[in-house]
């Protein structure tokens, strides 16, 4: 067992560090007021190596395993989840395209996604279709030598800006995956949704009408789309505990700072155990979560079965970044609910990580299905 | 096209805010963009608008402004004469360029049309007359800036402690600089306007015309900064 990050670990997280301090802070608030997408500071994760961190060498990408990412996006989330979000979110897409796209696939898809700034979107839920993906309706015929699509999804993260979608879609009763680019006829992009929290992150509709795919842009074959769309979470849910540790931690120095800082009754808040004991929970919540996430990276980068873990890591970081949010706010007192402070954010931000990429009852439902096939937990 | 211009001026302004501001935050009660810069060495900084005391922390890049302390007791402005002052520099001031931009175009007017020409006859009448209205404007208009600045200096000692905000020390370059231009214009303008009109005839006028307007432009801007900083002074966000 080794607790350790290594040199070149160490390295990294400094330099998402210094990152965040310099370009994803000072600007959170202003993206969180105008909703305006980060275009430019994304142009700068770009620059800095931050962006598409899976993509394999072979391809023109870094191969980052999966815990530096994490490490990455924990640096990035204490700045601003909604701005990691949008810098983040490639990955949901690009994963279909690494674990069961063929050569020229990865060649046409992820190859340019190394050379300049790019976005992608994963097009799974529908209006009628989250939690339950058995349920969706979009379909894809198969007409010649190509695909017609016809559907909406919803609630797509980067949704107007991407270049290409991953779309999974009905041809007959088979789940399949497509990988369908942006120009394509018949792609209609919704407006950015007034979402509660991640201001800067872009979610849309997107409607396909009688949108024609070749089938070289099928992945896999027919039917694997579910699989391929599940076995993505093993990869990404990391990640987005990730995301959701950097809210805790962002929580935790906000409140550990203003509990210094701030006097009443003739002392700082912090000499109160009623608020001192609030930064030892968040403290060691915060360490909880970080180890079950760095886990869970880790089993997927030695190529074990991560499901449990990353599903645990996934539930428990959002569940403890909205708990962290809310005793930050109230650390802060009537300044922890206005928004000239950065604590009422957190709350607002927090709280989709215990929807998107599986709710936490989804979570805890793998987990379950894990335990039926488990004797004794050792 | 105009919100292309309008970006275009955001930049710039954006640009020379953050040149000027550094590093800034947002007061957490009245909400005043505030800078860095106006930290003082112990890490407090008494916001000019609201008053309250505020100590300046940062974390993760995060700025966490914590009041511990308000002045509730702040000199308010004598009888409010800079406030009063203010609006004759900025009322008579632009009235004055519009003169100098209406006459401007009667003389070019007046030389396209040739010189003994009838049809100019109401433009060279009236020129002169609205020649003398713009000279008083534009002399009342830099002697009470003087004035102005005066009252606003006894402020920022009085209200604001003399404290060195960067919004004052701003606004303190901007009105010297308008009083230095303001008077250079008073002086070259009976040069420009001589007899009411622009002599366009002789060619030397054109480039001293041109200064003349460089230098009322550049007034009007510096004019218009110190009425929105001032503005944002006393009303906040
Ligand atoms: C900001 C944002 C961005 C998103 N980005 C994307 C994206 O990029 N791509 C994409 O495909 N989707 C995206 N989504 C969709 C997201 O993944 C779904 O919203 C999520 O999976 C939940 O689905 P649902 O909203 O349909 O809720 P439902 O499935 O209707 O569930 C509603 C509630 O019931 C609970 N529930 C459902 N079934 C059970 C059960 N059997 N037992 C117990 N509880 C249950 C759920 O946990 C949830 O709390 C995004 C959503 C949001 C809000
Ligand atoms: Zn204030």
């Amino acid at each position: 067992m080794e607790f350790s990050l290594t040199k070149e670990q160490k390295e990294l997280v400094e330099k998402a560090r210094a990152f965040t301090k310099e370009w994803i802070s000072p600007n959170a608030a202003e993206h969180d007021r105008t909703g305006e997408f980060p275009k430019a500071i994304c142009a700068e994760a770009f620059k800095q190596g931050f962006m598409n961190p899976h993509i394999p060498k072979e391809y023109g990408g870094l191969e980052e395993p999966v815990l530096n990412h994490c490490l990455v996006m924990e640096e990035i989330g204490t700045g601003c989840t909604g701005i990691g979000t949008a810098l983040g979110s490639n990955g949901l897409s690009q994963y279909p395209v690494i674990f069961a796209g063929n050569d020229y696939q990865k060649k046409k898809f992820l190859e340019p996604m190394t050379q300049e700034l790019m976005f992608s979107a994963y097009c799974v839920t529908e209006p009628e279709a989250g939690s339950d993906v058995s349920r969706i309706k979009t379909t894809a015929e198969k007409i010649g030598n190509d695909y017609v699509i016809n559907g909406v999804k919803w609630w797509i993260t980067c949704g107007s800006v991407a270049s290409w979608y991953f779309v999974l879609a009905r041809v007959g009763d088979k789940p399949t995956g497509f990988v369908v680019p942006a120009d394509t006829d018949g792609i209609v992009r919704g407006i950015k949704e007034q979402n509660l929290g991640q201001h800067a992150s872009n979610t849309v509709r997107v409607t396909f009408e009688d949108v024609k795919v070749p089938q070289e842009y099928r992945l896999g074959e027919e039917g694997d789309g579910f699989k391929i769309a599940m076995k993505t979470f093993d990869h990404t849910r990391p990640g987005i505990a990730s995301g959701a540790n950097g809210i805790t931690k962002a929580a935790l120095n906000i409140a550990l700072t203003y509990a210094k800082g701030r006097r009443s009754f003739d002392k700082k808040l912090i000499s109160n155990q009623g608020v001192s004991f609030k930064l030892a929970d968040m403290v060691t919540k915060l360490d909880a979560s970080r180890y079950m996430t760095y886990l869970s990276a880790d089993l997927f980068d030695k190529g074990q079965d991560n499901a449990r873990q990353a599903a645990q890591a996934k539930w428990y970081a959002g569940e403890v970044a909205m708990w962290a949010a809310v005793e930050c706010c109230q650390i802060l007192g009537g300044y922890g609910y206005t928004n000239e402070m950065p604590a009422e954010k957190l709350l607002r931000d927090a709280k989709i990580y215990q929807i998107y990429e599986g709710a936490a009852e989804i979570q805890k439902m793998i987990i379950v299905a894990k335990l039926m096939r488990t004797k004794e937990v050792h | 096209m105009i919100s292309d211009l309008m970006k275009l001026v955001d930049k710039f302004v954006g640009g020379f805010k953050k040149r000027l501001y550094g590093k800034t935050f947002f007061c957490p009660v009245c909400h005043l963009e505030l800078s860095y810069y106006d930290v003082d060495v112990n890490g407090n900084l008494v916001c000019p608008l609201c008053g309250v005391v505020i100590e300046l922390h940062e974390t993760y890049g995060h700025s966490i402004p914590i009041v511990n302390d308000v002045e509730i007791n702040r000199a308010q402005p004598k009888k409010r004469l800079h406030p009063l002052a203010t609006h004759f520099p900025i009322g008579l001031f632009p009235l004055a360029f519009l003169g100098a931009l209406i006459i401007t175009i009667a003389s070019a007017y007046i030389k396209a049309s040739g010189t003994n020409s009838l049809e100019c006859g109401f433009c060279r009448d009236i020129s002169p007359v609205l020649d003398n209205i713009t000279w008083i404007f534009l002399f009342i208009a830099v002697l009470s800036s003087g004035f102005t600045f005066l009252t606003g200096f006894l402020d920022w000692k009085q209200r604001y402690g003399g404290r060195p905000y960067r919004v004052i020390t701003l606004k303190l370059v901007l009105s010297g600089l308008f009083i230095g231009i303001g008077i250079v214009i008073l002086i070259l303008h009976p040069v420009v306007f001589t007899a009411g009109v622009i002599p366009f005839e002789n060619p030397v006028m054109i480039p001293v015309t041109f200064v003349y307007f460089v230098l009322m432009g550049s007034a009007m801007f510096m004019l218009a900064t110190l009425g929105h900083v001032g503005g944002y002074l006393v009303f906040g966000k």
